[in-house]
């Protein structure tokens, strides 16, 4: 099985996919894909082993709110809900909608049905709470639907973007 | 083991970390231990310790923690000998000192005279000043203004205008200059009447950037009178100490052994039993000069144990029982180094603003030569009422650089999700090169970290990586993913639970 879960860092929403195999976790991140091995053996406490490095963090959740600490460093993150099921069929091309993670203004679409996208690309420009938020690309592929356009106010989780990915 | 306990059974009145160290040493001596608690308080760490305890009131301290009455009362119905107050709250109330001892119980600190004693800003002056302890250049003869002016001038410009009754800063005064001063003794007078309701107010030498040096003194009932050696103290934020150490990187033999001298002078001069404070400033040409005494034990007394191996709150209770200290001044010395840092639920970036909230998640760092002594961990409500400290992190090396390096290590293990704390502002403090090389006065923190701001970088992507997972996991846990879970075809499940499993991990 395979999910999308999407982060608000700073002022940009961030997808990570997630998917289980064989015991361990593939987690895509801005297009690269990291190979993760979970121990935890205490409530909040995971110990990530990638490659054979080791990384010992400990994750808090409060509604929505995420905070982990890593080497030393506590990171705030916001989840962003409503996210989409990805079901990864037999060889199908997994898909992904893209919402707003904050009632806003949208100030710029950047991309037209049909377009090729890269993992990272910025897609829509938001406008929320004084802030700019960039809607990116989850992954390689095609944008299917935009939902959206410049000038319009958007709720929370309204969907903007629809894309396909490559595979 | 079969000795006979110092006392059968003592009422902490006190709360947090302090009143689970009290508890601990009292459960190692073989004392029964009763806990007091406040409505905030029920579900606490140190109610939990406790062989028993006793509610006080609501969550404001005026209606907990500070009614003596009550904790009196409860002290004598549940049939204890003694009250130990901790620091804060009673501890240097002389009323409630005479009280408990006026209803035939034990109070574990000095007598309620010693406190008034030490607790006006001008008597204990003029004690240490008869006592031949130097203090600040000052005046404290008369009131008026005329008389303040002419003493100003001797002094010499910066002066400090002080609040006889004071403390925390209140009714306290720089003047630059003698045009100043009118002004700023009305204000002065103003302040220190609404604070404490005794407008007296006197004149210091104003010590430009000092060092914060005090001495651990304790007395006991039959004349024997020691110091601990010092503990510097000089890095603090709105007038509250963040690092103590001991020994101070500032002090040589020499003058570790004229303050240590006057230390003892000036708790022999007031008779003064149990464990207390003398505060000194010290200036760059390495003059010391009393600033006050504390009646208590205080909050950073662990790197005075870190380093000379006494248990100062057994130490107490055995002096406070009418034995006699149980360590001669030969006897005591500095072993290494040990530094404190308070960790507190506060915004650094903001005016060190108290934060209030839920810990999610405490995981404290443990090793060799490292102690917490906390008060709040994993699940506990960090509320507006009292001080918003969460533990006190201390750590032991063989030598300064050496306990630098293990703070630096324990603050980065040391994990608070929830709520802002001041640990990367402590790790930034102990990496500068001015706390490397023991630069310490009092204004190190307005000096080089006024404009401080936690780093805004983006998290590694190994953080989004951990939150990504967490989330599969917990959503798993609830159930929002229940299907495609048979078809994995995975019988073992760790997606009950988020306790203890362990998957892919190589052994």
């Amino acid at each position: 099985m395979k999910m999308d879960y999407r982060y608000q860092v700073g002022d940009e929403i961030k997808t990570v996919t997630v998917e289980r195999k064989n015991g361990r976790f593939l987690v895509t991140v801005d297009g690269e894909t990291f190979d993760v091995g979970v121990a935890s053996s205490e409530p909040n406490l995971f110990n990530l082993e990638i490659g054979g490095r080791r990384w010992r963090t400990v994750v808090g959740h409060r509604e929505n709110k995420r905070c982990v600490a890593l080497n030393g460093d506590v990171w705030r993150i916001e989840r962003v809900t409503e996210t989409r099921r990805q079901r990864s069929g037999s060889g199908g091309a997994a898909s992904g909608g893209l919402g707003s993670a904050m009632p806003g203004q949208v100030l710029d679409v950047l991309v037209s049905v049909g377009d090729a996208v890269s993992a990272g690309d910025t897609l829509v420009l938001l406008e929320a709470m004084k802030m700019e938020l960039r809607i990116t690309a989850p992954m390689d592929g095609t944008v299917k639907a935009v939902h959206c356009a410049a000038g319009e106010t958007v709720n929370r989780g309204q969907l903007l973007v629809e894309m396909a990915s490559d595979e | 083991m079969t000795q006979k306990p110092l006392f059968n059974k003592i009422l902490i009145a006190n709360r947090g970390e302090i009143a689970v160290r009290i508890i601990r040493a009292c459960q190692e001596m073989g004392i029964a231990t009763v806990a007091v608690y406040s409505d905030a308080d029920a579900a606490s760490l140190h109610v939990s310790l406790a062989d028993e305890a006793v509610y006080l009131g609501g969550a404001p301290a005026a209606e907990s923690y500070l009614r003596g009455d009550k904790i009196l009362q409860a002290a004598q119905k549940l049939g204890c000998d003694a009250i130990h107050p901790g620091y804060g709250f009673l501890s240097e109330n002389a009323d409630f000192a005479d009280a408990v001892t006026a209803a035939g119980l034990t109070f574990i600190g000095p007598t309620g005279d010693a406190m008034r004693a030490m607790g006006s800003k001008i008597a204990a002056r003029a004690a240490m000043q008869s006592a031949g302890v130097p203090v600040v250049p000052g005046y404290q003869t008369t009131d008026s203004d005329a008389d303040l002016l002419t003493a100003a001038a001797d002094i010499g410009f910066p002066v400090l205008v002080k609040a006889s009754a004071g403390g925390g800063g209140k009714g306290m005064r720089v003047v630059q200059s003698s045009a100043e001063l009118p002004n700023a003794l009305a204000s002065a007078r103003r302040e220190a009447q609404n604070a404490f309701g005794d407008d007296r107010i006197y004149l210091e030498k104003y010590i430009v950037n000092p060092r914060h040096i005090e001495f651990q003194i304790f007395g006991d009932t039959h004349g024997n009178a020691i110091h601990l050696f010092e503990r510097e103290c000089s890095i603090q934020r709105r007038h509250q100490k963040i690092i103590e150490e001991s020994p101070s990187p500032f002090l040589d033999d020499d003058l570790r052994r004229r303050m240590g001298d006057a230390a003892v002078a000036a708790v022999r001069a007031v008779g003064y039993v149990n464990a207390g404070t003398i505060e000194f400033l010290v200036d760059a040409d390495r003059n010391f000069y009393f600033l006050e005494m504390n009646t208590r034990l205080q909050v950073e007394h662990p790197v005075t144990e870190l380093v000379t191996g006494v248990d100062l709150v057994k130490l107490q209770l055995r002096v406070a029982a009418g034995k006699e200290l149980s360590v001669v001044q030969q006897a005591i010395c500095q072993q290494g180094h040990a530094i404190e840092c308070r960790i507190y639920a506060e915004d650094p970036a903001n005016n060190f603003l108290p934060e209030i909230g839920k810990v999610l998640r405490a995981v404290e760092p443990v090793g060799p030569g490292v102690r917490v002594d906390a008060g709040v961990t994993t699940g506990d409500e960090i509320s507006l009422h009292y001080d918003p400290m969460i533990a006190k992190l201390i750590v032991w090396g063989e030598n300064r650089a050496e306990a630098v390096r293990k703070m630096d290590w324990a603050l980065r293990h040391y994990v608070v999700l929830g709520v802002t704390t001041n640990i990367p502002f402590l790790r930034d403090v102990v990496a500068h090169s001015a706390f490397r090389r023991g630069d310490l006065t009092t204004n190190f923190v307005p000096d080089h970290f006024s404009d401080w701001q936690l780093h805004t970088e983006t998290p590694p992507d190994i953080a989004l990586v951990a939150v990504a997972i967490s989330d599969m996991l917990a959503d798993a846990n609830r159930g929002a993913v229940t299907d495609g879970m048979a078809g994995d075809g995975d019988r073992f499940s760790p997606w009950t639970s988020l306790r203890g499993f362990r998957m892919g991990v190589t052994q």
